[in-house]
């Protein structure tokens, strides 16, 4: 066999082994997140709790947030916490604070927007 | 035999190109209609009044005004390996806008497209364009593929069908409550409310995780293979048609794909033989007699 088609048969088994290592690893990896995690296959395996958003504006108004205000497709695999309020204060010129009650038992924080 | 030896036969081994090539125009038209609904998920979320979520910042974001173009190269291209015109290259280009579709924004990222996408990938590797397509009729006809992607490919469905299976195992999920809440609102088949009590969705949802697991080894068994097709397309029918339409649509695109992997666990030659057997008319002779 020839160094050129060596080289090709050894760069196939280890795309082979690298490809079934990552697709197993990763899904494997994922058993141990929260359901539904991504990269997993996990369809439709649980239901992720989301955080609730506050708006408390300058004249005292309290707002619920309702997401899709604010984002096109709010999946809830996605942790919103450390990147809506920010984009809300950037969107909202009279929003003061944001308050965020996290799901569970975890206490209510706010996020003061810096004007 | 050693794993090495037996991942060497992988690798030597070139396989009849039929079913790769079948496989190829059905995972062409799921393409097609994942298009569609992408169409529909990107419009929202690359809407730049809305807040954006790159996974990679340096990525460049596909405004709301050019995205019909990327529609439309995704449509064309699809068309393109559909029909198996330079399937490398359609291939490709088609695994490349996938990819995209995927990564642009965290709320753009779909399992379906994951998976088209590595199927795609996984075709083109195995030279899917070789019979009954464009390249074929122009010369570059390829009776025989590699089996490693293949093989890759095989793997691949069984992992999916695995995982989805096993993360399913959990309160949350064996409860019902999950199955009570999507096929309330099933757009053809939709389950009355006298339906939805635990009795009937517990067992409903531990059979979902017992058929998903079914199917995850029993293509493996030329004993249970043939079950296992059937088992396969009646569960992801039903699925299709008890889950609301916002999600039945991708599912019947998601029971496509998984349908279009089941071809490869099939010898055309055995179904054509057992299924296809020429009619013999019990006359077997006549003469005129003038």
């Amino acid at each position: 066999m020839n160094p050129a088609r060596r080289l090709t048969k050894s760069a196939t088994k280890i795309c082979f082994v690298l490809f079934l290592s990552v697709q197993l690893t990763i899904a494997t990896a994922a058993l141990f997140e929260p359901r539904p995690a991504r990269w997993g296959w996990q369809m439709y395996s649980g239901v992720k709790t989301r955080a609730a958003f506050t708006i408390v504006r300058a004249n005292g108004d309290r707002e619920d947030v309702v997401l899709t205000d604010y984002l096109g497709q709010p999946r809830g695999d996605i942790d919103l916490i450390g990147r809506l309020p920010g984009y809300i204060c950037k969107v909202e010129p009279d929003a003061v604070t944001i308050e965020i009650n996290p799901p569970g038992d975890e206490a209510m924080t706010e996020v003061r927007c810096a004007r | 035999m050693r794993a090495l030896d037996r991942l060497q036969t992988i690798v030597d081994t070139r396989i009849d190109g039929r079913a790769v090539a079948i496989t190829r125009v059905i995972i062409g038209i799921a393409a097609l209609l994942q298009m569609i609904d992408t169409a529909a998920i990107l419009s929202a979320v690359l809407d730049d009044t809305k807040m954006q979520l790159p996974y990679i910042a340096q990525l460049p974001v596909v405004s709301a005004n050019w995205l019909p173009l990327y529609l439309l190269l995704w449509c064309v291209v699809a068309v393109l390996f559909t029909i198996g015109w330079r399937t490398w290259l359609s291939g490709a280009a088609l695994s490349l806008i996938l990819s995209y579709s995927l990564v642009v924004d965290q709320q753009s990222y779909s399992n379906h497209v994951y998976l088209l996408t590595l199927i795609v990938v996984l075709l083109t590797l195995a030279h899917g364009g070789g019979r009954f397509s464009v390249d074929a009729r122009l010369g570059r006809a390829q009776e025989t593929i590699p089996a490693w992607p293949i093989v890759l490919l095989k793997w691949q469905m069984s992992i999916v069908y695995f995982f989805a299976a096993v993360s399913k195992i959990n309160i949350t999920y064996i409860s019902g409550g999950i199955l009570a809440i999507n096929m309330r609102e099933g757009w053809a088949f939709p389950l009355p409310d006298a339906w939805l009590r635990w009795e009937l969705m517990m067992p409903l949802a531990i059979v979902s995780i017992l058929t998903e697991m079914f199917l995850a080894l029993a293509f493996w068994s030329p004993r249970y293979r043939y079950s296992a097709i059937f088992i396969g397309i009646a569960f992801h029918v039903v699925i299709a048609l008890t889950f609301p339409m916002r999600t039945g649509f991708p599912l019947a695109i998601f029971g496509i794909m998984m349908f279009a992997t089941y071809l490869q666990f099939i010898n055309i030659d055995v179904v054509k033989a057992k299924f296809l057997r020429p009619y013999h008319h019990p006359i077997e002779s006549r003469t005129t007699v003038k």
